[in-house]
């Protein structure tokens, strides 16, 4: 009997192992296709720089010539797109931990778009963009980044803490969550379109790419401020992650667990801000990244938050940086706006949720 | 001994419980009894911090709980919700969650042990990889009260743990949680309808009414007098091989009109 005890405990054992190494290996296959992705990325486009030759340039091996299209051009825009997925996946997901809801994404909650006003603001009314650029085309050169990352942030705060008080006071439904996040968004997309009127063209065009998003515009420092934030708040998200998935099963349950539910959801909530706030005061508003790649993930890794951050973060890079190769080569050399390829992704997506019922996503 | 030392609470509009002090032993099962909204779950919610008591103390191990951190009160309370929420987590994640509070980093070996024993003690290996969302009421309810097992508390708090269970769950249920209570020395406070279980399986018995305790003892305690005081309802404890039995209505047995 006591054998039979111990090899079935083995065997209870093994099936746990199989189904953590399905999680991880589901892991791994995102960061592989993101790798290959981005890859492709860098290679895909007018020069014909061939996948080999981009490889050895990344590994310092290459010309002058693919060095400085790869380094100068291609990489800036890749990582762009991947750091930002990464951020906008990340937040998104854990939006709908906190939130416990599933439509719950930065662009959904008015909270991208409190951003982009407040990165306006502080374009036109403070005068944080380069005005003396020689073409309007290439005018979003942003000269003040810290100036408009905390005015961004602003913007973003306001929306959330809004959405936070109806969520907490109120108890509001999910659904009416997002009916306030479709007029913060109203009101913040009007407050920005009427700066705009009364800017001039430079400005204007200088601004205009917050509507549609943009991942061709950040220089290095804009990277490493998206970077760093990001990574902070992964960090600090990780070690979430256990509290995430106590919320599961409601917030009287996670008291009894030992997590502090209002600690957990203001910090977690105010972090969300600032990450979503940044990617967009540096690559506009990009909608429904945040909501695509968590439901994605949920299919293969379920709620468990563990798997769930991780592999959300991975497939908002995806997905953010496919649009992306996508918006550069369908109809080149017009690159499309990436704002609007998620769109196309993401609104299906926000709808089919909504005729499966919410609650039972 | 844990100690329930002058709880009070209200609603906004009113008060649902008034002066509660009570003592448990280690070990023992707590019946708590009374009708509906008498504030059964109030009471527990309050022992738990859920609800912040407006007065009163609960004494564990000489440090009153609703006074220190909340992940360290976590690993002396644990508590099953009355309704709970299914969400996409396997059966096996939702009882690790009962390691939460040990948990710094990441789950250690000693608490996938812990999480695999408890599941095995409750019967749930055949179904420990679906999800909560997939499961009946009574699978979701042992589940949770899994997860309540594994943070292995020194006060367990049970409300209506065998609502939606069936008859052989509800006995193996509360046989299991008694067997567990005597072995680990847990107090147990069980909120529950089903008064023959209680008197089956619990060691004392606390009867609520009017936000106060109506009254708070052994089985010798359990006689129909209080039983009807408290559900005015008429009722007869008989015994049945030493086991005391509630039968609700018994002159309807009696009354020819009845038998019809
Ligand atoms: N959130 C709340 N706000 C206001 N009143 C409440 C709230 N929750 C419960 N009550 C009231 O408090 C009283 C006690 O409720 P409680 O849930 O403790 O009853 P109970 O004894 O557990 O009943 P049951 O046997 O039906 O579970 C009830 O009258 C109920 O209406
Ligand atoms: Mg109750």
């Amino acid at each position: 009997m006591n054998r039979n005890g111990v090899m079935e405990k083995e065997k209870k054992q093994k099936t746990y192992r199989q189904y953590i190494l399905f999680k991880w290996s589901v892991l791994l296959i995102l960061a592989a296709a993101l790798l290959a992705a981005a890859v492709f990325a860098v290679h895909a486009g007018s020069s014909g720089i061939s996948v080999w030759e981009v490889l050895k340039t990344l590994f310092g091996a290459g010309t002058k010539q693919t060095g400085s299209i790869v380094f100068g051009i291609r990489l800036p825009r890749v990582v762009t797109a991947l750091i930002a997925g990464m951020a906008l996946g990340m937040v998104g997901c854990v939006m709908q931990s906190i939130l416990r809801n599933p439509l719950a994404d930065a662009s959904t909650l008015g909270v991208s778009q409190g951003a982009a006003f407040g990165a306006t603001v502080a374009i036109i009314c403070f005068g944080a963009g380069a005005q003396n650029t020689a073409s309007a085309a290439s005018a979003v050169n942003i000269s003040n980044p810290y100036i408009v990352t905390l005015c961004a942030f602003i913007g973003g705060a306001v929306s959330t803490l809004i959405i936070l008080g109806l969520s907490r006071f109120k108890k509001v439904s999910p659904q009416a969550m997002i009916l306030a996040g479709v007029a913060l968004s109203a009101l913040f997309s009007g407050g920005t379109t009427l700066i705009q009127y009364f800017a001039d063209d430079v400005q204007v065009a200088a601004v205009v790419f917050w509507t549609f998003g943009d991942l061709g515009r950040t220089n290095w420092t804009e990277i490493l401020i998206i970077a760093c934030v990001s990574a902070a708040a992964c960090v600090y998200f990780m070690f979430n992650r256990w509290n995430y998935n106590a919320f599961e099963s409601g917030g009287q349950t996670a008291k009894s667990l030992g997590v502090n539910v209002n600690a957990v959801t203001y910090a977690g909530m105010a972090i969300c801000s600032l990450v979503a706030s940044v990617v967009v005061a540096f690559v506009g508003i990009i909608s429904f990244v945040g909501l695509l790649a968590p439901h994605i993930m949920r299919r293969f890794v379920g709620n468990d938050y563990r798997f769930l951050l991780p592999a959300s973060a991975l497939t908002g890079a995806v997905l953010l940086l496919a649009a992306d190769t996508f918006g550069r080569l369908a109809v080149a050399p017009i690159i499309l706006p990436i704002g609007a390829i998620t769109s196309f992704l993401g609104a299906p997506m926000f709808l089919y949720l909504l005729f499966k019922g919410v609650g039972k996503a | 001994m844990i100690e329930i030392k002058n709880i009070a609470f209200g609603y906004r509009s009113k008060q649902i419980l008034r002066n509660i002090s009570f003592d448990m032993d280690e070990g023992h099962c707590i019946a708590v009894l009374g009708v509906n909204g008498a504030g059964k779950s109030t009471l527990i919610k309050c022992l738990n911090r859920i609800n912040p008591v407006t007065a009163g103390a609960v004494m564990i191990e000489n440090s009153n709980i609703l006074r220190v951190q909340l992940n360290e009160a976590a690993k002396k309370i644990a508590y099953v919700a009355q309704k709970n929420e299914a969400s996409r987590l396997t059966v096996y994640d939702a009882v690790l969650l009962g390691r939460k509070p040990y948990i710094k980093w990441d789950a250690a070996k000693k608490d996938r042990e812990i999480v695999c024993r408890v599941i095995q003690q409750l019967g749930l290996q055949d179904y420990q990889m679906r999800f909560l969302d997939e499961l009946s009421g009574g699978e979701l309810q042992k589940v949770i009260v899994a997860r309540a097992l594994a943070q292995q508390p020194k006060l367990l708090l049970l409300d209506e743990p065998t609502s939606a269970l069936d008859p052989k769950n509800q006995y193996e249920m509360l046989s299991l949680v008694q067997q567990i209570a005597r072995q680990h020395r847990i107090a147990v406070v069980i909120v529950i309808h089903d008064i023959n279980l209680a008197l089956r399986y619990c060691d004392r018995f606390l009867f609520m009414k009017d936000a106060e305790i109506f009254s708070y003892g052994g089985i010798e305690t359990m006689t129909a007098k209080r039983i009807e005081a408290v559900y005015h309802m008429p009722v007869a404890i008989e015994e049945y091989r030493g086991i005391k039995v509630m039968i609700p209505h018994p002159d309807q047995f009696l009354s020819p009109s009845a038998a019809v």
